[in-house]
């Protein structure tokens, strides 16, 4: 009965499926051009943009604590936080990811790291001010299973393509002077191809992004038992990211596809409407006892 | 976990083998043997309540079976984080009536009680909502130690606060070594969450 709760979504398996296929096509998009050009070439793309995704694995949660300038705090520095870690780490049988904390006034959460080992589960101050401990348990819970479900390995290898196309329309457009233009006239078929493939990209990790959010969503408060408690965070958070400062929310911008809710669009997860729904839903099965 | 589960989002509860929890009678009397520490007849569960009337009403059932036998009552708690302790109590008082008066504390009857409380939530569905069981010891000097069991896991690891929080990592290290060929015993030693007081400790 327990396990019925949760691989009872085939809707969701079904999209999931669906995203990941998509995500699989872009890869094939990325290296198809290199093919062309000769085998060889082909499989050192390929060779390439394994190495680079292994390499943005690996190094993923250093860089997004250094770019957000969170601070890793330990046990003695923050006791209620570890222990509210502590106490989920047990519930969800993960073993203990590092604490930090942002200081900013929005409302914030995000995981980082690549798998359960080196996770990096991270509040801002204005998240810890505004919610009560059983909120505050129930959004970490969400960023919990985030880790248990390795989410943030998973739209990283996603999102990797489109960040390459990325920086490649960024090196395209960059040169200035004759010799620039011409070197832009040349590539510009390389130009298109990355921006098809931007596009494709964005969009494919998007639509994951969202599905992930949803799968956290239950994951996490079936861990906790209580959707209600997380509903309740996600409204406060909600009304409270809407009036914070533009600043803080640039400061959140590099990592809102991890964030319990986005900083700034909606696009990398899904209608706080749909997520409060699905929650309500949980809640009504775990009364009923089904 | 599976790679099409990675894949998926998704991740499969565990299935926990709540048996191991018998094999705390055993180490109780080993330890006393090896450390001088006591069973001091507290035992304790930790669990999430679920939100919903289906758990209320679970939780009540527990109380009440446990409440049956002519003993103590249980004692129900929260902590300040939102999680309920069952605290269960064999006093050593209690069992006198059986001959040994005063002398012995009851752990195999404790150890029933704990395994009670998790074997019926668990039936109930609701074995995620579940942390962890913890039997008291109490040292030749005072010292308190706690055996705790994690659900998840199947493993069980010491814990012995000292005040002002901190743990005697020496005195976990040394009860590890006296039981450990008698529990299940938790080797990734970051998973030796400290459970600062919790009751029964």
């Amino acid at each position: 009965m327990a396990a019925s709760r949760f691989t009872s979504d085939s809707g969701l398996t079904r999209r999931m499926l669906f995203t990941m296929l998509l995500v699989a096509l872009v890869y094939v998009a990325a290296a198809l051009p290199a093919f062309r050009l000769g085998p060889g070439w082909g499989l050192a793309a390929v060779a390439a943009l394994v190495a680079a995704a292994v390499a943005l694995c690996r190094s993923m949660d250093r860089f997004v604590l250094w770019v957000t300038g969170a601070r890793v705090v330990d046990a003695a520095e923050e006791p209620e936080l570890h222990a509210i870690v502590e106490m989920l780490c047990m519930t969800c049988d993960l073993p203990k990811p590092r604490v930090a904390v942002l200081d900013l006034d929005v409302p914030n959460a995000f995981a980082a790291g690549s798998g359960p080992g080196t996770a990096v589960l991270c509040v801002t101050e204005g998240l810890r001010r505004r919610l009560e401990p059983a909120e505050l348990a129930a959004v970490l819970a969400h960023e919990a299973a985030h880790v248990v479900n390795r989410d943030v390995l998973i739209t990283a290898v996603a999102a990797f393509p489109a960040m390459c196309a990325g920086t490649l329309l960024s090196w395209w457009a960059a040169p200035r002077g004759a010799a620039g233009l011409l070197a832009r006239v040349v590539l510009a078929p390389v130009a298109a191809a990355a921006f098809v493939l931007y596009c494709l990209g964005t969009v494919t990790g998007m639509a994951l992004s969202r599905h992930r959010e949803l799968c956290a969503d239950a994951t996490g408060s079936l861990c906790t038992g209580r959707p209600g408690d997380l509903a309740a965070a996600l409204a406060r958070i909600g009304a409270a990211a809407g009036d914070a400062t533009p600043a803080d929310r640039r400061a959140l911008r590099p990592v809102s596809a991890l964030c319990v809710v986005p900083a700034r669009l909606l696009s990398t997860h899904p209608a706080m409407d749909r997520r409060q729904a699905r929650l309500t839903m949980l809640s009504q099965r775990l009364a009923a006892g089904t | 976990m599976g790679f099409l589960d990675t894949l998926l989002g998704r991740s499969k509860p565990v299935q926990p083998d709540l048996d191991r929890l018998f094999a705390l009678s055993t180490a109780a009397v080993t330890l006393e043997a090896a450390t001088g520490f006591k069973p001091t007849g507290l035992g304790s569960v930790c669990f999430r309540a679920a939100e919903g009337g289906a758990f209320a009403r679970l939780q009540q059932d527990v109380q009440e079976l446990l409440d049956a036998d002519d003993g103590p009552k249980v004692e129900i708690s929260q902590d300040s984080y939102g999680y309920t302790w069952l605290l269960a109590r064999h006093d050593p008082r209690e069992v006198g009536r059986g001959g040994l008066v005063g002398e012995d504390v009851d752990v195999p009857g404790l150890v029933t009680d704990l395994h009670a409380v998790n074997a019926t939530l668990e039936s109930g569905g609701f074995g995620p909502q579940l942390l962890c069981s913890l039997a008291g010891f109490q040292g030749p000097g005072g010292q308190r130690l706690a055996l705790v069991y994690l659900y998840k896991r199947g493993t069980f690891y010491p814990f012995a606060p000292l005040p002002g929080d901190r743990r005697d990592n020496a005195l976990e290290i040394q009860v590890k070594g006296a039981v450990g060929a008698d529990l299940p015993f938790e080797e990734d030693l970051g998973r030796w969450f400290p459970v600062w007081g919790a009751p029964g400790l």
